[in-house]
């Protein structure tokens, strides 16, 4: 039976912008998954930046992540069976929107040793990809992230940050948005904002699900080893891709119908080769 | 210098609906309000319904504080000392409504052991008890909390709970309400709404402040002895006494102005004694 959110569900995601998830991908597809990553690795150090239509991005700085792949829907069919994957398709619609979905951004962080992501976001800023709306028995998030784990995330691996209840903030958090020189990295050092952050540790092939709006980062990796994690970004039909990419003909062609209706859900419309003035 | 809330009092109070101050009220004040509090559990024992202007009530027939004593702004300078604490003014001002305050229910419990407040209240509701709003940098509560430690309240002590968030909720919690008893099984079990209580551990003289909007109630007392709080809760100056107390006379002749517009913000208009028929 595909699982669907109940009323407890509804109210914990409204309380805290937030769930966990367990058990939602095979062990099966995620060893799919990781042996398709050791693969990718192996080219990125080669120098290789594209892999097929999979984009790497290599980032020297530690505050962020080490790799990320992008475009990793094109990465194969292990990628393609997560779009509408049964075990959390029915959350996704209930809180982005029921009027039609899209995925605008996926990729697969590589977290290293040192590696964090600073504290972003937050539900003082209005904007459609921070937005979290509940009307007439509906949510509507602009930016609904899945967030899956590839390998155990525990203590000191650099799990996802979070800080519930911020998705609903009237006011910018005035420590992590402070403007200035001065501005600290929470992450680094929590400080004052220590018990307001929560990390989440999962299993692998345990999701977190989380409106964009949420104050929302990664804590230091101090072990050694790799944090993998994929992403997947739900918004509503109508958005387009956040970086540019277009999906391959040869994609779209191959999907379910249920699937391209999520990864190209307004197919193009373009006039004939040939066009008479 | 007056305490007044910074920019990041505003952030974790609209982020959780309460905060914790600490030691807003002095040890000296606090023992000479539990001197009082003595001689009058000793009273109500006695089987005295009426301190003067203070109503001493019999236990809640559900489950609530053994002993509460309600209208206690009547009970002497130690509680008219607390109407304008300057320890927690400024936030109240802050947070219920700037157009002016009023203290529309206060009261005083004693907690014994097996004692407990089921978990009420919640963001959903939007009457005006329960609203919790902010526009345009100014924050508008319908019903604002300051609830003082009387004594150190740590574990099994029966501390106050609160769902941090839930002053905001869209939603109903299905645990809490939706459920046959839910309101009492929350507070005395582990249920799946546990990892959402928090638990305010005080040492007397610290204040938790905080929306009524919050899903509220307190754990079991377990431990010997009392949890003894005090409740001032504030609202806007043109709400009227929860419980239909009025100020005695003798009470607003000796307030001082600012004190007075706190308990009495709206002077009676009355005809004279002597008027021609309407």
């Amino acid at each position: 039976m595909t699982p669907m959110p109940d009323k407890w569900d509804d109210y914990c995601f409204d309380l805290e912008g937030f769930l966990i998830l367990e058990n939602v991908v095979s062990p099966e597809l995620i060893g799919e998954i990781n042996e398709k990553v050791d693969e990718w690795l192996a080219l990125s150090d080669a120098g290789e930046e594209w892999l097929g239509n999979v984009h790497v991005v290599k980032n020297e700085s530690t505050s962020s992540h080490s790799v990320s792949f992008r475009n990793v829907i094109e990465g194969g069919s292990c990628f393609e069976a997560l779009i509408d994957n049964p075990n959390w398709i029915e959350f996704v619609r209930r809180y982005v929107d029921n009027h039609g979905l899209h995925i605008w951004m996926n990729f697969l962080p590589i977290i290293r040793q040192g590696n964090h992501v600073k504290l972003h976001s937050g539900g003082h800023n209005k904007m459609y990809r921070t937005s979290f709306w509940y009307h007439n028995d509906k949510f509507f998030c602009g930016n609904l992230n899945i967030f899956l784990a590839l390998n155990d995330i525990g203590p000191g691996d650099g799990g996802t940050l979070v800080v519930p209840g911020s998705h609903k903030s009237n006011l910018p958090n005035p420590l992590v948005h402070q403007k200035g020189q001065g501005r600290k990295n929470y992450v680094l050092d929590p400080g004052d904002m220590a018990p307001y952050l929560r990390e989440v540790h999962l299993k692998a092939g345990d999701a977190v699900l989380f409106t964009d709006a949420l104050i929302h980062g990664a804590s230091v990796r101090t072990n050694e080893g790799e944090r993998r994690a994929l992403i997947y970004r739900y918004s509503s039909h109508w958005t387009r891709d956040r970086f540019g990419y277009e999906f391959s003909d040869e994609l779209v062609a191959r999907l379910t119908p249920a699937r391209r209706k999520i990864i190209r859900p307004i197919k193009p419309s373009k006039p004939p080769v040939v066009q008479y003035a | 210098m007056v305490p007044s809330p910074t920019a990041w009092d505003d952030y974790r109070f609209d982020l959780q609906g309460y905060l914790v101050l600490k030691d807003v009220v002095s040890p000296e004040l606090i023992a000479e309000i539990n001197e009082t509090v003595d001689e009058w559990v000793a009273l109500q024992e006695a089987g005295h319904k009426w301190i003067g202007h203070v109503r001493c009530s019999d236990p809640e027939p559900v489950k609530g504080p053994d002993i509460k004593f309600a209208n206690i702004i009547e009970g002497g300078p130690a509680f008219e000392a607390l109407i304008d604490n300057p320890n927690w003014l400024e936030y109240v001002k802050r947070y219920v409504d700037n157009d002016g305050l009023y203290i529309w229910a206060n009261h005083l419990s004693v907690s014994r052991k097996g004692s407990y407040v089921p978990v009420h209240s919640g963001g959903h509701n939007r009457g005006y008890r329960t609203s919790f709003r902010y526009h345009n940098d100014n924050f508008y509560c319908g019903n604002f909390n300051v609830l003082l430690a009387l004594n150190d309240i740590g574990p099994g002590d029966g501390g106050t709970m609160i769902v941090p968030g839930s002053h905001k909720c869209n939603v109903v919690n299905p645990l809490v309400f939706e459920h046959e008893n839910g309101r009492h099984k929350t507070a005395v079990e582990e249920t799946k709404l546990r990892p959402y209580l928090k638990e305010m551990h005080l040492n007397a003289g610290d204040a938790v402040i905080f929306t009524d909007a919050c899903t509220h109630g307190a754990s079991v007392r377990i431990n010997e002895g009392e949890r003894r709080i005090l409740i001032y809760r504030y609202t806007a100056f043109w709400m009227k006494s929860a419980a239909g107390f009025e100020p005695s006379e003798e009470l607003i002749a000796r307030l001082t102005p600012e004190r007075r517009k706190i308990i009495r913000p709206i002077v009676p208009i009355k005809p004279p004694a002597q008027s021609v028929t309407a």
